[in-house]
């Protein structure tokens, strides 16, 4: 060994002094952190540390229950579980318990419950992931077998929770709407009324374990969840059936983009049918394009075509403008300042009276009344029956239907809007229409709730019938009744009689409007009518939107409306009136005339 | 001096620190144990490491009996059955946590890469005590190949953390054998601005579409990224730095010297091992953990002290190698657990959990002792009380 010499040794103690110094500011610096965390900072981290074990959930309530008329539920909330893993913990778990097979074992507990394979399983438990939803519901008998078994499952947890099913699947669907991944109400009840069904939600405050999971015994407060109403509609469960059934058929045979049908008790306004096509199942909505969850009823305003002739007519005989036995001298198109708008019957019928010009639907002639009233007294009459604002039916999305104000309606416009062109309505309200026509006039607002019931079931609130007001008199609304029951017997109705029983009703054939122009090739068709004659007991509606192969509504709505108004009589028990004069005969004898 | 005296020159303050370090260790880890809610036993951890520290007590004495001339000169068998056992790790060894780092059975493993450490501080010593001079920029290659070697092996694996300590070793261990200061300083902060430039490129910068390449496993590079700014992902990569600081910012003035299953060190990720300087800090407060970094500082300037006392620059150097990597381990460990350094897995000496560092930091005390025990000076023989010279008997 070499001594090592003076100098050199006497160098190598400076660098060590060097050294020595650097290790003094190594220690001051460490120092100097540990005293900026710990005593200057310490409140910082403390609030911190209580942010993060001490959390506060919420408990979600149970959802009331939806039921149609006769209480048959629609929509309820049913208990399940929610399955979520913490594979980290699985991992940790494994490795310090020396149980390599852990992994294994706890995929095949959960495969013997829940609807995957163990592989599936196996993959969905392993990585590092602190947090993975397994299965957001698993039904209540399931959910408990892995309560049982949770010793054997560390990193698995399992929560209560509800389900939101919808047992009539299809059935009323667009009123019933559904509710989102986070029981949120996104479209039709469920939307509308989503805080009176969610009620109010309880919460709980709780410690953490640092592995995620739960401690339930260091609960700190806990406020229990208010179950939310129910809603009964008035939707009758057998009507809506059949009026969906008979509507899904009629728009697969004319293979139309759409359909509804709206049926009303027009006493109440109650609705006691509301169908659309094409259509969606709640449970499982989102394999569905989102267009199916459109309530067409209330959300698309379409023109309504000669169904809105009724409005016009109610108008002209109520201002006296003009009488059912007023002559026209049909000739086939009228040339409003210096424009042709010709009628649907390209030479007229003659000299026809103002009864023959509904029965027929003679554009010509509701063209002149319309002018001789002017847009104030029409729009006032359109706005008395429930046009021009949403119907307040109680759905999301009611709209206003959309209009030319009235400051910038010309003679043209007027002419066209008396024949139910130019304008846009939504089914509901062309229904309110047609149904405050049956009801003598007095319009009744919509109505698609008839009550709310407490969660045990106690009727909390009864909706009372609306009355919006009256739009035409007794004595006009009987001079309608005859020229509509007319319009069945005689006119372009007779393929919506049902023998037996007298309707009156009204054809519309619509030009729809595409790209902003009226389309010669899209048609909107429909039938209003109610009965039977002289107490109706329905109000209903069939539209169809864009029927392919044959346009006009007595062709392609009126059979439909015809096969439910007499299903309807059926369901209610009515009988027919066999002695009745109503000439059947008409209807086998004609062609159909359409219009 | 015959050997025989060496045993009464054990360095007993050295030792003491050891071991007031090494039961408040237990303490913390005990503390640690409570809040692992996957623990059964929460004396597991515990146990295990008493029975640690009985055989890094019996690793310490073998090293501290074997005079460290003698070690050194077994140098190359040492340096190659290190190469051999780094290299056999990266074939054959055990996975955890994305690292294969250890090699054994099911019940006892351990991690070449900790044991190494004392191997290159004798290797590297040996080495350089052979030079003569080390002023020429060339008198730097031979030490720092020695080092490159097991290095890549470590990186390999991946273990940055234990590449760092070595890098620590071989930058004090260069500068204590005399290469010059602005030299090494150029040379090791020249690499650290040369790595951060890289990573900087590698986030900024694009070739041609893409970004210039990294010799970086990701979560490197999140630690890296996190250590800058933790809150940029506080659940992923920012939540250990997140956690670690939360937890030593609630243990206070004085700490809580209480834990549940429930406590704060339950969100503390890996709290019994390379983050228990969080748990000492949140257990025994600023108190205690000011005055475990002041037993730290006076175990490192012992170091010193030794390492300029010693009897020959073979003993100066190893003594060195020993400081280097306590000092290193505790900075980095410590460091890491209050933001000041980025996050690797380098353990805390004689705290934190784990029997291959247990072992690689006893056999360092074992070096310093038997380095301090063989040093130059006055020796007390039994029953006289005039000191003689030590190295009287020295050839």
């Amino acid at each position: 060994m070499v001594p090592p010499d003076a100098p050199r040794r006497r160098r190598f103690q400076l660098r060590a002094a060097a050294a020595l110094l650097l290790a003094v500011l190594w220690a001051a610096w460490l120092l100097w952190r540990v005293t900026a965390i710990q005593v200057l900072h310490s409140g910082t981290y403390a609030a911190m540390a209580q942010a993060e074990d001490v959390h506060t959930f919420t408990i979600p309530a149970t959802r009331g229950s939806i039921l149609d008329a006769h209480g048959h539920v629609l929509a309820l909330d049913v208990p399940a579980y929610t399955i979520t893993a913490a594979p980290r913990v699985i991992e940790q778990t494994a490795r310090t318990t020396n149980d390599p097979g852990l992994l294994g074992q706890e995929a095949h507990l959960l495969a013997r419950v829940l609807p995957y394979s163990v592989g599936q399983l196996r993959s969905a438990l392993s990585g590092n992931s602190w947090y993975r939803l397994i299965d957001p519901f698993v039904a209540s008998a399931r959910g408990r077998v892995l309560l049982n078994e949770a010793n054997a499952l560390p990193g698995i947890t399992v929560m209560p929770t509800e389900q939101r099913s919808y047992p009539s699947g299809r059935l009323a669907a667009q009123v019933v709407g559904f509710v989102n991944g986070s029981g949120v109400g996104v479209a039709g009840i469920e939307e509308q009324d989503n805080a009176l069904l969610a009620g109010k939600a309880g919460s709980e405050t709780v410690a953490f374990a640092g592995n995620g999971e739960l401690l339930p015994a260091w609960t700190h407060k806990y406020t229990a969840p208010v179950a939310g109403d129910s809603i009964q509609l008035t939707i009758d469960g057998s009507i809506q059936r059949e009026a969906e059934k008979l509507l899904a058929a009629d728009v697969k045979h004319w293979k139309a983009k759409n359909g509804t049908i709206i049926i009303m008790d027009p006493k109440t306004g109650a609705v006691l049918a509301l169908a659309n096509y094409p259509t969606f199942n709640p449970n499982t909505y989102y394999t569905f394009s989102p267009v199916n969850f459109t309530d067409w009823a209330v959300q698309d305003p379409i023109p309504p075509g000669s169904i809105f002739k009724p409005v016009t007519a109610s108008a002209g005989l109520q201002d006296g403008v003009v009488q059912p036995t007023t002559v026209f001298d049909t000739i086939g198109y009228k040339i409003v300042n210096g424009v042709r708008i010709n009628d649907w019957m390209p030479n007229g019928w003659g000299p026809i009276s103002f009864t023959r010009g509904l029965e027929l639907s003679s554009d010509q002639v509701f063209m002149t009344v319309g002018l001789k009233l002017g847009v104030q007294r029409l729009y006032a009459m359109a706005k008395a029956y429930g046009f021009f604002h949403p119907s307040n039916v109680g759905l999301p999305g009611d709209s206003n239907g959309i209009f030319i104000p009235a400051s910038q309606v010309n003679a043209v416009d007027l002419a066209t809007i008396a024949f139910g062109q130019g304008i846009a309505v939504t089914p509901m309200q062309e229904a309110t229409m047609i149904s405050a026509v049956a009801n003598g006039g007095v319009v009744m607002q919509p109505q698609i709730r008839k009550a709310v019931l407490s969660p045990s079931g106690q009727v909390v609130q009864s909706m009372k019938p609306i009355t919006e007001g009256r739009a035409i008199s007794p004595f006009v609304a009987h001079e309608l009744h005859v020229m509509m029951e007319r319009e069945v017997g005689y006119g372009t109705g007779i393929p919506a009689q049902v023998k037996g029983y007298t309707w009156a009703g009204k054809t519309g054939t619509a030009q729809q409007v595409v790209n902003g122009r009226t389309s010669t090739s899209v048609y909107v068709s429909s039938y209003a009518g109610y009965g039977p004659m002289p107490h109706p007991r329905f109000a209903m509606i069939v539209m169809l939107n864009d029927p392919r192969g044959a346009i006009y509504g007595a062709q392609v709505s009126a059979p439909t409306w015809a096969k439910m108004a007499a299903w309807l009589m059926k369901y209610w028990r009515i009988p027919p009136n066999l002695s009745t004069n109503l000439p059947n005969g008409v209807a086998q004898g004609n062609s159909i005339p359409p219009g | 001096m015959t050997e025989a005296g060496v045993v009464r020159r054990i360095d007993y303050l050295t030792l003491g620190l050891v071991a007031v370090l090494g039961a408040v260790g237990l303490y913390v880890i005990r503390a640690a144990s409570v809040s692992l809610t996957f623990l059964q036993d929460k004396m597991y951890f515990v146990d295990r490491q008493v029975l640690w520290f009985v055989v890094g007590g019996i690793v310490a004495g073998v090293l501290f009996a074997i005079p460290y001339t003698t070690l050194a000169k077994w140098s190359r068998y040492i340096y190659w059955f290190m190469f051999g056992m780094l290299a056999f790790v990266l074939v054959k060894g055990h996975t955890a946590l994305g690292a294969s780092r250890w090699i054994g059975t099911q019940t006892l493993q351990i991690q070449p890469s900790e044991i190494a450490k004392v191997m290159i501080i004798v290797t590297l010593a040996n080495l350089l005590s052979r030079k003569q001079s080390m002023k020429r920029w060339r008198d730097l290659i031979s030490p720092i190949l020695h080092v490159a070697l097991p290095v890549v092996l470590i990186i390999k694996q991946p273990d940055l953390g234990t590449a760092l300590v070595f890098i620590a070793i071989l930058a004090g261990m260069l500068y204590m054998a005399g290469a010059p200061g602005p030299r090494l300083l150029l040379l090791f902060g020249g690499g650290l601005g040369l790595a951060v430039f890289w990573i900087y490129a590698h986030l900024n910068l694009t070739i041609g579409g893409h970004p210039i390449p990294l010799p970086m496993h990701t979560y490197q590079l999140d630690r890296l990224i996190s250590f800058i700014n933790p809150n940029a992902d506080p659940l992923g990569t920012g939540y250990n730095v997140i956690q670690s600081r939360v937890a030593v910012g609630t243990g206070g003035l004085y700490g809580l010297h209480h834990v549940t299953t429930n406590s704060q060190l339950a969100f503390l990720p890996e709290s019994y091992t390379d983050f228990i300087f969080a748990v000492l800090a949140n257990q025994m407060g600023f108190v205690g953990a000011a005055a475990v970094l002041f037993l730290y500082f006076l175990l490192v300037a012992r170091g010193l002290f030794i390492a300029a006392n010693a009897k020959d620059r073979l003993g100066a150097l190893i003594a060195t190698g020993v400081v280097a990597m306590i000092g290193f381990h505790v900075l980095e460990s410590a460091g890491m657990a209050i933001g000041i350094m980025p996050v690797a897995g380098v353990p805390l000496p004689f705290m934190s959990y784990g029997g291959s560092a247990l072992m690689a930091d006893a056999g360092a005390i074992g070096l310093l002792l038997n380095v301090w025990a063989r040093r130059e000076g006055l020796v007390f023989r039994v029953g006289e009380t005039r000191p003689v010279v030590a190295d009287a008997a020295r050839p």
